[in-house]
């Protein structure tokens, strides 16, 4: 029987087709070893000869329940494709026609569908669907199983790497999958300041400017920022980024591509089944390994009873992945993306301070070549390139971000977000209305993070109010995307009493990264707050918006018709029985709520008096609030809000008749 | 109608504006049509006059007019989520009423003006229900199943009336349905639904019919086009009156 341990924390680096482990103990940072009945190929056989722990491949069966999760996955990559699923880390939080307008879908060999509920992706496997929130739990369900295993003991606390370009709206999804996956409690980290912490890089007061080029198997992701330490706070590291850059397909996979097309060659090995396709993959990614430490490789291999050898020398591969016609020039693509972090960072390759290297891929020598040739000037930064290939670290770099996940638990580490988060504002004027962003978060806030409340100077004669929250890009993305702030989803906040009402609202973000939203109504303490947004659709928008009224040409004289005797009788009766099920509704829920109950007992006074049909509006107003307040709390469920609330948009036009005077 | 364009004085804005509108909604579009001229040309520049002269065109089916009026009303009042709202629908109008249909086959500049527009009326206003289900029928009828189920999938929060979940409702479910996925109940809960009325002003369903047709013709998959058509039949039963199935 194992224990629960609370003061153990698992480190975990999920990567885009790799992850690692480890975890820290009295001794030092032990790595967490796959326990995987599948024995990888030679040269995978020791950690430090280039793959990480855990291959966050699933492998599903034919009816498209899982089969197994790991290297068993990897190793079907190429043969199944569709039933072999990867690159999970890179579809959170997206939607789905994110993903197909920047061509990312084209990545993922298996079937990706759009989400019914929230139009972000579902990964389709036969007839089963999963969310990648689901499918990044098994990942890391495996990881906690197989940690258990080797210490020995339950864990529950998890502290995981994300890149430092996520903004809170793609760690949210990472953070509930780690929940799904039975962790109590759940932090995370950027990849670039774990990075740092497991390299031991010295991080001083004063902010450092540093370049990480992390170069995993499916991605390149590149990123400028600072690291230091705050002065307040001895402990607290941070890392504020200032322009992040990638490729989405170029990484160590891209690369093997390029080797098994030139095997082919050499072996003049003609058209292969998927089945040959896999064993040359194999000894190409080999031949990959190999040749960052050697000049040439041999390969041996045989395919249906033939015998084939080749050697290939490093010029061969570097010939190799610049490509020939056509091809894109994967050294020259890294290329540009380490220059074009630093340009639009505002830095010169002089100015880097610290460089750190992620990923298998960064052992090859031609990459090497490629960071000489950008960073020639910096003789500080060659010398760490130096001393990098010369095998000094005392790290794996294949572990070392989560081995420094591991390590950040003893110190307080924090980041900045680079978007900043906010809600549309209104402005009325006698012919116009203004839309204005209203930034409550400033861009490269730490977290956690509350700011003040913000008053609105609007308000709403029904007591509904629904707020557009609104994101502001990283300045470094304006330019590339044409606007400044994007449209993530809405929030909504009613008030019991429209008439009595001053909304202020206050955001942040948590000890997560979560984005928080609380709308407050000042004048009765009515509050709701809310974690992430309802994001089902993520759009550009400029600012500010004016919207001019149309020309006064008032030419009817409206006036209001009572509602009949029948129809009021109707709405009473049925505003009875509504308020009855939210009161059952509400005493059945786990966790009180002071201001429903308030709501209930106040509809419950109108509705008692025998005169409840003349006060029908004070009846449908508070009966409306009421009915949001319970949905936004999650008292009533959305199919339940979405048929009251179609029940009470058909009394309203019931009760609230207009017709023109003059007919 | 006893009043008539000559008798008021021609820079009398408001009552020309009164007029003109009285004319819209007694069906004289003609006449509503020179107000409007009246206004643009000799008025205060007003993107309005240009959007309900667009209106006059559309009902006298001058839809490229009507498209090029919107353009006008937008150079005015770039930030108005309606305008490029309508001068998408009036540039899909056009195309239908041109070409008899749209289809996946269509110039592709002209579909992306439409996706454009729709587009761009997001920008300005991502609320907007009305836009959300234009960019969902759109794919449907150019028959990118995907992108209409994604489109369902993301406008579900932003539907501002019953009447607007039930159209959406429809076309996802009819997505769903060519595309060969289940029908949960959850998707097609406000179809089922058939309290809802929905008016055939707020939705033409034309474009629809035409397609279902083009695919029976084309022998599509029986089973799926099976389903599409009972899709098709349970939203008939909301309109209590006959549907708008004009381009």
């Amino acid at each position: 029987m194992t224990s629960t341990n609370d003061h153990l924390w698992l480190g975990i680096d999920l990567g885009t087709c790799n992850s690692s482990a480890a975890i820290k103990r009295h001794t030092g940072v032990e790595t967490i070893r796959c326990n995987d009945t599948v024995i990888p190929l030679e040269p995978f056989l020791d950690n430090a000869e280039g793959h990480k722990n855990f291959p966050s491949f699933i492998l599903f069966n034919d009816d498209g329940h899982i089969d197994a999760i790991g290297m068993a996955g990897k190793e079907q990559a190429h043969v199944t494709p569709d039933r072999v699923v990867w690159g999970i880390k890179r579809l959170l939080g997206k939607t789905f026609t994110d993903l197909k307008e920047s061509g990312e879908l084209d990545r993922f060999p298996f079937r990706i569908r759009p989400n019914r509920k929230n139009g972000q992706c579902l990964i389709a496997v036969a007839d089963q669907r999963y969310t990648p929130e689901t499918l990044c739990a098994v990942v890391f369900r495996k990881i906690k199983t197989d940690a258990e295993k080797q210490t020995g003991t339950s864990l529950n606390s998890v502290i995981v790497s994300v890149p430092a370009y996520f903004d809170p709206l793609r760690v949210s999804p990472i953070v509930e999958a780690a929940r799904d996956a039975g962790f109590v409690h759940v932090k995370t980290i950027p990849e670039p300041v774990a990075a740092a912490l497991a390299y031991d890089i010295e991080i001083t007061k004063r902010p450092r400017k540093v370049l990480v080029f992390d170069l995993g198997a499916g991605t390149l992701d590149v990123t400028t920022g600072f690291l230091y330490r705050d002065p307040s706070e001895e402990n607290e590291y941070r890392f504020q980024v200032v322009k992040n850059t990638g490729d989405t397909r170029l990484g160590g996979m891209d690369m093997d591509d390029r080797l098994v097309r030139l095997i082919i060659e050499k072996c003049m090995l003609g058209e292969l089944s998927k089945a040959g396709e896999t064993e040359v993959r194999r000894h190409a990614e080999l031949a990959k390994i190999r040749l960052s430490s050697n000049d040439t490789c041999k390969l041996r291999f045989s395919l249906q009873g033939c015998d084939h050898h080749c050697t290939i020398s490093r010029a061969e591969l570097e010939t190799a992945l610049k490509g020939g016609t056509g091809d894109k020039d994967l050294l020259e693509a890294a290329r540009r993306q380490v220059m074009a972090a630093i340009n639009e960072a505002d830095w010169r390759p002089q100015d880097v301070e610290r460089l750190i290297l992620i990923g298998g891929p960064t052992r090859l020598p031609c990459i090497r070549d490629v960071l000489d040739i950008v960073f020639h000037a910096n003789p500080g930064v060659i010398k760490q390139i130096e001393s990098f290939y010369a095998g000094d670290e005392q790290v794996d770099r294949m572990d070392a971000v989560a081995t420094g996940a591991a390590l950040s638990i003893d110190r307080r580490v924090d980041d900045n977000v680079p978007a900043g988060y906010g809600f549309e504002d209104l402005e009325l004027s006698n012919d116009a209305m203004l839309h204005q962003p209203c930034v409550l978060v400033p861009r490269d806030s730490g977290y956690p993070y509350r700011s003040q409340h913000h008053t609105i100077s609007w308000t709403n004669g029904s007591g509904l109010f629904e707020f557009k929250i609104l994101q502001q890009v990283p300045q470094s993305e304006v330019e590339q995307f044409g606007y400044e702030y994007k449209f993530v989803g809405i929030q909504k906040f009613a008030v019991k009493n429209p008439n009595f009402c001053m909304v202020a609202i206050q955001m942040g973000y948590n000890a997560n990264k979560e984005l928080e939203t609380t709308f407050t109504n000042i004048l009765s303490g009515e509050s709701v707050t809310y974690q992430g947004v309802i994001q089902s659709a993520s759009i550009g928008m400029h600012y500010p918006l004016t919207v001019k009224r149309p020309p006064d040409f008032s030419r009817k004289s409206l006036q209001r018709v009572p509602p009949g005797e029948e129809t009021l009788n109707e709405f009473v009766q049925w505003a009875r029985v509504t308020a009855g099920y939210i009161q059952r509704k509400t005493d059945n829920h786990p966790l009180p709520n002071m201001s429903i109950a308030q709501m209930l007992d106040e509809l419950g006074q109108l509705l008692k008096n025998g005169d409840a049909q003349t006060r029908f509006e004070g009846v449908f107003t508070q009966l409306h609030s009421l009915v949001w307040n319970a949905n936004s709390t999650g008292i009533l469920s959305q199919d339940t809000y979405n048929e009251l609330s179609n029940h009470l948009t058909s009394f309203e036009g019931q009760l609230f008749k207009v017709e023109d005077a003059n007919n | 109608m006893e009043t008539h364009l000559a008798t008021v004085h021609p820079i009398d804005e408001c009552a020309i504006t009164c007029l003109a509108e009285t004319y819209l909604d007694t069906g004289q579009s003609h006449r509503a049509l020179e107000c409007f001229t009246t206004l643009i040309d000799y008025g205060t520049p007003n993107p309005w006059h240009y959007n309900r002269r667009a209106t006059a065109h559309s009902d006298l089916l001058e839809f490229d007019k009507a498209a090029m009026d919107m353009s006008h009303a937008i150079a005015l009042d770039t930030d108005n989520a309606t305008y490029y709202w309508l001068r998408g629908g009036y540039r899909l109008s056009h195309e239908v009423r041109a070409h008899g249909r749209i289809t996946e086959d269509s110039k592709p500049d002209i579909i992306s003006r439409i996706l454009h527009d729709y587009k761009q009326s997001l920008q300005c206003d991502p609320t907007r229900s009305a836009a959300w289900v234009n960019l969902l029928e759109i794919n449907v009828i150019l028959r990118q199943w995907d992108n209409a189920i994604g489109h369902f999938g993301a406008c579900r929060s932003y539907m501002s009336r019953p009447a607007f979940q039930v159209i959406r409702g429809f076309l996802g479910c009819l997505a769903l349905a060519l595309a060969g996925d289940d029908i949960l109940p959850d998707d097609s809960q406000y179809l089922d639904d058939t309290s809802i009325v929905v008016s055939p002003d707020i939705y033409r369903f034309g474009e629809i019919e035409v397609l279902l047709n083009d695919l029976s013709m084309e022998g599509y998959d029986p089973p799926r086009l099976a389903r599409a058509m009972e899709v098709r039949d349970r939203f008939l039963e909301h309109f209590d009156e006959t549907p708008n199935n004009e381009y």
